[in-house]
């Protein structure tokens, strides 16, 4: 069976730099819009990078500012510096 | 009894804007930035032309000689609109003035030997008649640039400037204060006014009259009367601040640290990451331009060598005041700096 990771934010101008990244890196996900919630779902591993997300942002963006505007999620994380990656059974 | 609670989602009949969705192609969530910069300027329907300029229209394209397919592609890296500018230069500014609190309040410029606090004061202070200068530069901008993306960051840049000469001129005033404390007589012989302000008003008769300044001051008395705003653009934003700034707030601030005054980098600090900054926004935009066409990069690349040629004996005058002894080698570092840039944006 597969298994959905998911991630959901904020629908808001904060979080709209980081959803054009996933949208960018992550071509098989499927976005909800929902009033004021954005969820993101996809049967692989979900990757936000933090290079993609500045490049939208126009400015340094740190990993850690994702939990401003996040709502819930599913699956495990891995979460460095450079990155924030959501999938099941990596280990 | 279970209770199930239903989602009832209303879909908003539309994303955005009508104008930006057109320009998008398709209906989907706009940010601010972009909601509060694209084809704000009208194109059409205007009934009269200006009174003070008939040979052009209101938002003419045709005050420059560069050509654009699209005006609002010139888009600012930063997305500043006027809340995030605002937010953002508050926290700069607030930094920059508890730096200069700081070494006001340790009173740091009274310790600083009367040979280098002179030369400090002689390069540092004049500049904010150039800031002042590119204040109006950009403002004019604003006024006849083509494209908001464009023309509201040049305005946010003019205030930046505004804001600048006025950080040299609290400089200034610190001057001033550790001055008055070092040298009681020089207080009491003169009323408080015009000690308080005096080294500002020895500096715009430097600015006016010295011949170390004069090159600089014709170069920027030159780009006032521009027409071309693009080349406004370049001259300013490109070529005079580079190395004005690679000058100033790079070596000489350089300079002055090797001779033990680390309280001037404290002071202008504010300078260094406000052109890192900036200067990101005005390689964009220049790049954006050179890549349209084959005509706007050779038009630029003569803009600048024009440009570079004027304000290379304003550079070649400071440093052969400030460092007499390496002056060659800082004027060729700073037109190394422009040359380099310049490469970087493909000419």
């Amino acid at each position: 069976m597969v298994r959905t990771v998911s991630i959901t934010l904020l629908n808001n101008d904060d979080s709209r730099p980081v959803l054009q990244a996933i949208e960018q890196d992550n071509p098989d996900c499927e976005i909800q819009q929902l009033p004021s919630l954005i969820k993101v779902d996809t049967s692989g591993p979900l990757r936000i990078n933090r290079g993609s997300v500045e490049a939208f942002l126009g400015r340094d963006w740190e990993v850690q500012e994702l939990h401003l505007s996040l709502v819930s999620l599913s699956g495990e994380v891995d979460e460095d510096d450079d990155y924030f990656e959501l999938s099941w059974g990596k280990r | 009894m279970s209770l199930d609670i239903k989602v009832n989602v209303i879909k908003p009949k539309r994303q955005t804007y009508g104008n930006i969705a057109e320009r998008f192609g398709e209906d989907r969530p706009a940010s601010r930035y972009e909601e509060a910069t694209l084809d704000l300027e009208p194109k059409e329907n205007f009934h009269y032309r200006p009174t003070w300029d008939p040979s052009f229209e209101i938002y003419d394209e045709g005050r420059t000689k560069i050509k654009m397919e699209d005006w609002y592609e010139l888009k600012d890296p930063r997305q500043f609109y006027y809340g995030t500018y605002t937010i953002n230069r508050n926290k700069m500014f607030e930094g920059a003035d508890s730096q200069l609190n700081f070494v006001e309040n340790r009173n740091f410029l009274s310790s600083v030997d009367a040979e280098s606090r002179d030369l400090l004061k002689k390069i540092l202070l004049p500049l904010r008649h150039y800031e002042w200068g590119a204040n109006m530069n950009n403002m004019e901008i604003t006024r006849f640039g083509s494209g908001t993306s464009v023309t509201q960051a040049c305005a946010f840049d003019a205030m930046d400037r505004l804001g600048l000469a006025q950080l040299i001129c609290r400089i200034g005033l610190i001057f001033d204060a550790s001055m008055e404390d070092s040298d009681e007589d020089v207080a009491q012989k003169s009323d408080n006014a015009s000690v308080t302000a005096s080294c500002l008003h020895v500096t715009r008769v430097e600015w006016v009259g010295e011949d170390l300044w004069q090159p600089l001051r014709k170069a920027v008395e030159n780009s006032l009367v521009l027409k071309d705003w693009f080349e406004l653009f370049i001259a300013q934003n490109f070529v005079l601040d580079t190395l004005v700034y690679e000058f100033a707030h790079n070596h000489f601030d350089q300079f002055m640290s090797e001779r033990g005054v680390q309280s001037a980098s404290m002071m202008t600090e504010i300078f260094r990451t406000w052109f890192a900054d900036r200067d990101r926004w005005v390689t964009a935009v220049i790049k954006r331009v050179v890549n349209e066409s084959e005509e706007n990069k050779t038009l630029i690349s003569s803009w600048i060598d024009e440009w570079a040629e004027q304000a290379l004996p304003a550079i070649g005058a400071l440093a052969d005041y400030a460092m007499p002894d390496k002056s060659g080698e800082i004027t060729t570092a700073c037109m190394d700096e422009l040359d380099r840039k310049k490469s970087a944006i493909g000419l």
